[in-house]
């Protein structure tokens, strides 16, 4: 195929982007699964603490997450400092304007519930130290003034979850907004499957911290590994529907799909595929056979091994959330201006 | 119709808006009332020329039968400019001189609407609010002499590496050429500036509104709002937008100190270094700022500069083969429609759009990726859009005309 096409989207959105909507998806990933854990605590008290500690560690992540990404996002821009106009964000046509706000509200909901489930009565950071109590104080000061009654908070929460979603699936659409000049960037399958990765991320990041801090025994990590396992077959089936579409595409989706089978098959099949998807597959099926081979209660060294495991598998996932954004920024091809 | 009934809006709108200006209204009324009827055939182009020659020159300093300042140096290579289409050479020179005149007094948009009247055809047209400004381009007498691509470059002072006009050279596979892919005859020609289109996909993703359409169907960008995300880039199905990292060339400052380059402009450059604002006071034309992303604004800075001829555009200027033409795309008096009109044909429906050619007419107009967005550049020619095609140097390159070569990716 010879075309005319002056330049390549990665030559307009690049690393930084691609890190962009890895930390946005995983943000709001993070913020579901804590919203879901936060539930759960309710319904299986046995596991109540873990629950909890994976529904603070969603709101954490969420906020770190977009901390690290907004400012990424900002000098990305040519002109960072014209943000501060924020009142010309009205273009709700854009995807960028809609996930501006998004974003804006993400951060206040998940601020919010922060707040609530770390701090004042409920005490669930516990942060330590004399140093930091005057701050600690008047945070948990706020947070008890602030609390509303736990039906609030848990609805308050369920729609945070609900703006979660909205925003992983927003940094597809931004993408597939263009998807008519980039074929890979598909309007049909681009969101689903930043959505499934984006669930998945979000349990390994925050499911991934509670195993870190506090292991595998009736934390609930165990079960959802296996719901992010659920996850991550769709997302397999969602890619596979990606390249096929490509394939049957115009000329630029083929040569798009060949690039990505060939030339980009490092980060495709190496990144994404291999590390991101079945390696995780791997390690968590070997974890529960494990499982249901050995009672983990009865065997320390086990137990060890499993947090490691699973520590591991989540690892990974992230890493393949990772190299999925960069592999969609960097292995698009335009559709040529004229040509095929 | 009657005649005066036809003339009845010149009057009005002369009366409102030469009432305060210095020169002469009485010769800018009638000129505006002789313009339309050679408009309308009424009036040979001689006979005006002959009516108002002496009367221009006194008045405005400006010789009615010279070609404009673009056209003064014959470039080796080159057919001299002399044949250009009558009619519509003495339409932009009226419609120069309605500029002057109008803008004096009235201020710039009013210059820029009535000048737009003036080129694009009737004056009613503009005033019914349902002005698109477009372009015809005809690849078949283009002779990608580039002198588009360097008159936009000089005209702009557009940064570093960035061509708001550009002309790709190519070979088409399903064409047999007989000759080396760097002449003439061995090439193709298609020339891109922006396509200012109806739904235009820049403004749909623009977060902030700094990208917008104005009353007469430009597509432009506000600089002092412009964050430099780059989504026009991603978005925009003919890759007009670009990012400005750096300033305007050297070459561009300084031709005088650079050798290899000579200018075909006179003394416009200089002119628009300054920031160009339109009536609502947006940044809106003139050197873009780095940070920001850029593209042709189908030379807005005329309308909005008082000294200025807003009704034509810098590309089609020195066009010496008149391949381009600009004008109200929904005037069926404009130049663009009387282009197709004289090469193409007529429609079957008068009154039908500029578009309905590419319905009526597909073996000799098109346009560029329609499934993806509605330009405003209708294209003379065969249609290249579903085959092959390999880009060649041309007859001309960037280099020769001393213009750094944009680093353009094949796949």
């Amino acid at each position: 195929m010879t075309a005319v096409s002056p330049l390549l989207p990665s030559q307009f959105w690049s690393l930084s982007i691609g890190v962009y909507l890895f930390l946005g998806g995983l943000a709001g990933g993070a913020y579901v699964t804590g919203a879901v854990a936060d539930f759960l605590s309710v319904r299986d008290p046995s596991r109540r603490e873990g629950y909890l500690a994976t529904a603070r560690w969603g709101t954490v992540l969420g906020v770190v997450a977009l901390a690290i990404g907004g400012p990424i996002l900002l000098f990305h821009l040519g002109e960072p400092l014209h943000v501060i106009m924020f009142w010309l964000f009205t273009n709700f046509d854009s995807w960028m304007t809609i996930g501006i706000w998004v974003i804006v509200l993400f951060m206040v909901l998940s601020i919010l519930q922060a707040l609530w489930l770390g701090f004042g009565a409920d005490r669930g950071f516990s942060i330590p130290g004399d140093v930091l109590s005057p701050v600690t104080g008047l945070i948990d000061t706020v947070a008890d003034t602030t609390r509303p009654s736990e039906g609030v908070r848990r609805g308050l929460n369920a729609f945070g979850a609900l703006v979660g979603v909205l925003l992983i699936v927003y940094t597809a659409l931004l993408l597939s907004a263009s998807s008519e000049v980039v074929p890979m960037w598909d309007a049909t399958w681009l969101p689903p499957l930043f959505l499934a990765s984006g669930l998945s991320m979000g349990i390994a990041a925050a499911v991934g911290a509670t195993t870190l801090t506090r292991g595998v025994n009736d934390t609930g990590v165990t079960m959802f590994s296996i719901a992010d396992d659920v996850i991550i077959v769709a997302e397999m089936v969602v890619i596979y529907m990606l390249l096929a579409t490509l394939v049957n595409g115009g000329p630029t989706a083929v040569e798009t799909q060949r690039y990505l089978l060939t030339e980009g098959n490092v980060i495709f099949w190496g990144g994404v595929v291999a590390a991101g998807l079945l390696l995780p597959l791997a390690i968590s099926g070997g974890l529960l056979a494990l499982e249901w081979r050995y009672d983990l209660h009865e065997n320390p060294r086990l137990e060890r091994l499993a947090t490691a495991g699973y520590a591991t598998k989540f690892g990974f996932v992230i890493f393949g959330g990772l190299m999925l954004r960069l592999t969609i920024i960097y292995a698009a091809l335009n559709v040529p201006l004229f040509g095929v | 119709m009657s005649d005066k009934s036809n003339y009845d809006d010149i009057e009005d709108r002369a009366e409102e808006r030469l009432s305060h200006v210095e020169f002469d209204t009485e010769l800018g009324k009638q000129m505006a009332r002789d313009a339309r009827r050679v408009s309308n055939d009424e009036l040979s182009r001689a006979a005006f020329e002959e009516k108002y020659v002496d009367d221009v020159r006194q008045e405005f300093g400006v010789d009615l039968r010279s070609d404009s300042q673009a056209d003064a140096e014959a470039t080796p290579g080159v057919p001299p400019t002399e044949s250009k289409a009558s009619r519509r050479d003495m339409l932009k020179a009226t419609g120069a001189l309605a500029t002057g005149a109008v803008a004096a007094g009235a201020g710039s948009s009013v210059a820029g609407e009535f000048v737009s009247g003036s080129t694009g055809g009737t004056a009613a047209a503009q005033e019914g609010g349902d002005v698109q400004m477009g372009m015809v381009i005809d690849t078949t007498t283009c002779i990608e002499c580039l002198r588009c691509v360097q008159g936009c470059k000089e005209e702009n002072n557009t940064p570093e590496g960035h061509f708001w006009q550009d002309v790709f050279r190519f070979q088409r596979e399903d064409k047999e050429y007989d000759a080396a892919p760097n002449t003439l005859e061995g090439s193709d020609p298609l020339q891109r500036p922006c396509m200012h289109c109806d739904d235009a996909p820049c403004i749909e993703v623009c977060p902030n509104n700094s990208r917008f359409k104005t009353e007469n169907g430009r597509v432009l960008c506000d600089y002092d709002t412009c964050l430099g995300c780059a989504y026009c880039e991603v978005a925009c199905p003919y890759h007009v937008n670009s990012f400005v990292h750096e300033g305007p060339p050297d070459y561009l400052a300084n031709p005088e100190e650079n050798e290899d380059y000579e200018p075909i402009l006179d003394d416009v450059t200089a002119e628009f270094e300054d920031q160009k604002r339109d009536e609502e006071g947006r940044w809106v034309a003139g050197t873009p700022p780095d940070g920001s992303c850029s593209k042709c604004t189908f030379c807005a800075h005329r309308e909005l500069d008082d000294e200025q001829d807003g009704s034509t555009t810098a590309c089609e200027d020195v066009c010496p083969v008149d391949a381009i033409q600009f004008g109200d795309l929904h005037d069926p008096e404009s130049a663009p429609r009387q282009y197709l009109r004289e090469t193409v044909g007529e429609l079957d429906d008068a009154e039908a759009g500029p578009k309905q050619y590419i319905e009526e007419y597909p073996d000799e107009t098109f346009t560029l990726r329609e499934d993806a967005s509605d330009p405003n550049i209708i294209y003379v020619g065969d249609d290249l859009s579903d085959v092959e095609v390999t880009a060649v140097p041309g007859p001309t390159t960037k280099d020769d005309r001393g213009l750094e070569e944009k680093d353009r990716t094949l796949h």
